[in-house]
């Protein structure tokens, strides 16, 4: 019978007998495929296992939380009440918001994000009249360094000097309001006269604005010039979108560094009506002057209900 | 309050829809295949609906009638479908209860966390919402990109509200479990057990959770190259090597229906973002190179003709959406914004000074799946010399990625922006998209290599058992 030890021996030696002759076509190549395999397989399965593990334990995690919470509260965590997004916050100013397809503005401390994405209905339109401010404090109005723009090019044409300059804002500014400017040799032995241009971006030649400064004679340190109207709307998701700044001097150019102010907010015009911690709401004084002479104005009842500061 | 039937709907809509039209055009492979195809047929008519600006009811009541009629037109003439033996329902549950885990994982992280990585908030929920308003395609949000995902995303709004956007999200991590599911059939029937673990162990090895559940579409990328790639390399195992044999397989009326649904996988990846279109290209490039260049140069006008009808169906679908944008007067030169011009990428040679801020991007994308690619070039070797039928598509899969890597490193010598910020905030991004090439490899060759492992082992089981029975014969006679 097989199952005796000396028969199964006899089995293994014949089949071992007759190997040779497998060996050519399969033995060689079998012995190979099976190294190669249980190579792969010891190169790929930790890394597998690993990936199937940590979603195994994922899945309960998950499957608790997403049991035990609304969405509602999960959307409330991740955008944020008074901070991130100001979901919350903005959601419970909408509330008594008299406009169902606008919006007020919405500014945030670095950058704008698109909230009326996540509010109910479908926002396309902007109220001018109303600023809510996310994460913002008093600082944020007030005028700051911007950037330091950075000298890329010189050229000259006709005995005029032609400079480029490129700066990054990276956050959002509504305001450009100021250019500081710093000359080589100080204190400066001649007026100089500059003609300042911005260009929006490489790509985009749009000229945001152009201005001729007189420098006088004798200038020491930098040379301070305000824009006599600033820049409005000037800085918004650029990311690290290059601004150009040409400069024309009639001399050869001494210009060391240009360096731009501005504002984050743009509070001009607005009266703030309701602050929670950094958040506030701001309407325009014109109408806040039309509610208080009309009390049966549907922005009076938002106003009324949103306030909890002083009105001047 | 929760109301129950509104997740339920929208469940069905995303899960029995696909199904239905699929069934509906009489698809022949398995449920995977068929419910992708039905999805992404789905979402063309959507976006055939919308960039003609016929009223979003109207378009969604044709879709629906049109599956219906369809589906019971087809179930009269439904073609006996050949059972699963015991051996291909193991293998089978094997790879559907494992994957389940992971998938469930995928699928409650996207149903858990609210949509909040910047391009998937900014540009992929802003256009699914507005597709929700049917704005006309010149006032959507980055009206250039393409707009298959969102459409996908959006369909489960009309149950939901877009306040539950979580619920049609879920629609990603679906499709790239769906997706390596359906890799059981590019060895075609029987199932083999070898082929649900090697798709068990590829797909998992790529698989990028964050990618797939938040709503960035570089991962639905990977899953539409992928699903075209999965049927390229089918066509390229079963097909003949003789170059006769391989015309008249490409004459036959089934083989016609395939290249003609092929065609269209491949063509749809240009409609979920613009580097879809290259992926697309880069396919159908490397699959006629591959195919071309093994068979006779005398051959080759014949077989382009036999593969009239993959182009009948790639190239409308490739077209359809720079053919919207010009209906609606878009500028479709203008690519991710001012990102890139025809004269920047005309350009791209003079900007070899870049190399010096690339290559280190390179360097650690390769450096991170280096495990990876050596086991794929290792396995692509041997599979190339035991397994012959693996030989084109090895091949195909390599010219892919390596194309496709040359592509992305084309991207940043080109680019417009600024580099160091392109470069941090979409080169990882951009690569990943290849990912598929390398499931593909790991997929083909393990497989090959195991189908034959198992081949020979049953040789010599085979010769083990006559060995046996001849030694039992000679004991009793003795």
């Amino acid at each position: 019978m097989c199952g005796s030890p000396s028969e199964f021996g006899c089995a293994i030696a014949a089949f071992f007998r007759q190997l040779p002759a497998f060996l050519p076509s399969i033995g060689r190549r079998l012995v190979a495929v099976t190294g190669m395999i249980a190579w792969m397989g010891y190169q790929l399965l930790p890394g597998a296992w690993a990936a199937y593990s940590s979603s195994t334990a994922q899945a309960v995690a998950l499957g608790r939380s997403v049991a035990s919470g609304s969405f509602e509260e999960r959307r409330m965590k991740a955008y944020g009440d008074c901070g991130k997004m100001g979901y919350g916050y903005v959601t419970s100013i909408l509330h008594s918001y008299p406009r169902t397809d606008s919006q007020p503005i919405i500014r945030y401390d670095d950058y704008d994000r698109p909230l009326g994405l996540l509010l109910p209905g479908w926002r396309t339109n902007v109220d001018e009249s109303v600023l809510i401010g996310i994460g913002i404090s008093e600082r944020d109005f007030r005028e700051r360094l911007v950037a330091n723009a950075q000298r890329r090019h010189l050229s000259r044409q006709n005995g005029t000097t032609l400079t480029r300059w490129t700066f990054q804002t990276v956050r959002d500014y509504q305001l450009m309001s100021r250019v500081e400017l710093f000359f080589g040799p100080h204190p400066l032995p001649a007026a100089r006269a500059v003609e300042l241009t911005l260009i929006e971006s490489p790509t985009r030649n749009n000229v945001l604005g152009s201005w001729s400064i007189q420098v006088p004679a004798g200038q020491s340190g930098p040379y301070s010039f305000v824009l006599p109207s600033p820049l409005r709307n000037f800085s918004k998701t650029r990311g690290a979108t290059d601004f150009i700044f040409v400069v024309e001097e009639r001399e050869a150019s001494s210009l060391e560094n240009i360096r731009v102010y501005g504002a984050k907010v743009d509070g001009t015009g607005f009266v703030t009506v309701s602050r929670r911690e950094n958040c506030f709401v701001a309407v325009q004084q014109d109408l806040l002057s039309r509610v208080r002479s009309n009390p049966h104005d549907p922005w009076a009842h938002f106003i009324e209900t949103v306030r909890n500061v002083p009105l001047p | 309050m929760f109301r129950f039937h509104e997740p339920v709907m929208a469940l069905l809509q995303m899960v029995c829809l696909p199904l239905l039209l699929a069934r509906g055009l009489r698809l022949p492979e398995g449920w995977a295949s068929r419910w992708y195809t039905g999805a992404m047929l789905g979402g063309l008519l959507i976006i055939v609906g919308h960039g003609l600006q016929i009223p979003q009811p109207v378009t969604f009541g044709i879709i629906v009638v049109l599956t219906l009629g369809l589906y019971v037109r087809a179930k009269n003439t439904m073609e006996e479908r050949c059972p699963l033996t015991t051996d291909e329902r193991v293998s089978l549950a094997l790879l559907i209860t494992v994957l389940a885990i992971p998938a469930a994982s995928a699928v409650l992280r996207t149903v858990h966390d609210p949509v909040l990585h910047w391009d998937a908030f900014v540009i992929w929920f802003a256009k699914a919402r507005a597709l929700d308003q049917w704005l006309p395609v010149h006032q959507m949000p980055h009206r250039n990109y393409p707009e298959l995902g969102p459409v996908l995303w959006m369909s489960a709004f009309k149950w939901m509200g877009p306040a539950q956007e979580n619920v049609g999200r879920a629609i990603f991590p679906i499709l790239y479990f769906v997706w390596a599911a359906s890799l059981m059939d590019v060895f075609g029937r029987p199932y083999s057990l070898s082929a649900a673990f090697t798709i068990l162990l590829s797909a998992l090895l790529v698989l990028d959770v964050q990618a797939v559940t938040s709503g960035y579409q570089d991962a639905f990328v990977l899953v539409g190259s992928g699903f075209a790639a999965s049927k390229l390399v089918r066509l390229l195992i079963s097909s003949p090597r003789e170059t006769s044999s391989l015309l008249q397989h490409f004459g036959e009326a089934a083989q016609r229906k395939e290249l003609l649904r092929i065609g269209f996988l491949t063509g749809v990846i240009g409609l979920i973002k613009q580097e879809g279109t290259v992926c697309s290209l880069l396919l159908t490039g490397s699959f006629l190179l591959v195919l071309l260049l093994s068979t006779h140069p005398s051959a080759w006008a014949k077989i382009a003709r036999a593969l009239l009808p993959f182009f009948c169906t790639w190239l409308p679908t490739v077209v359809m959406w720079p053919a919207i944008l010009i209906l609606h007067q878009v500028d479709v030169r203008a690519i991710q914004g001012d990102g890139f011009s025809v004269r920047s990428v005309l350009n791209a040679y003079q900007q070899v000074d870049r190399w010096s801020l690339i290559s280190p991007y390179v360097t650690a994308y390769l450096e991170a799946r280096l495990s990876l690619t050596v086991v794929c070039g290792a396995g692509s070797v041997a599979s190339f010399i035991v397994v012959p039928s693996s030989r084109r598509p090895i091949v195909f899969l390599w010219t892919v990625f390596a194309l496709h890597l040359a592509f992305v490193i084309l991207v940043f010598f080109s680019t417009q922006a600024d580099l160091s910020w392109h470069l941090a905030t979409a080169f990882q991004r951009l690569a990943q998209q290849a990912g598929f090439a390398l499931v593909l490899l790991v997929f083909v060759t393990l497989t090959g290599l195991l189908r034959y492992w198992v081949a020979d082992v049953r040789t010599l089981t085979t010769l083990w058992r006559a060995t046996l029975e001849r030694t039992n014969n000679d004991a009793t006679r003795s």
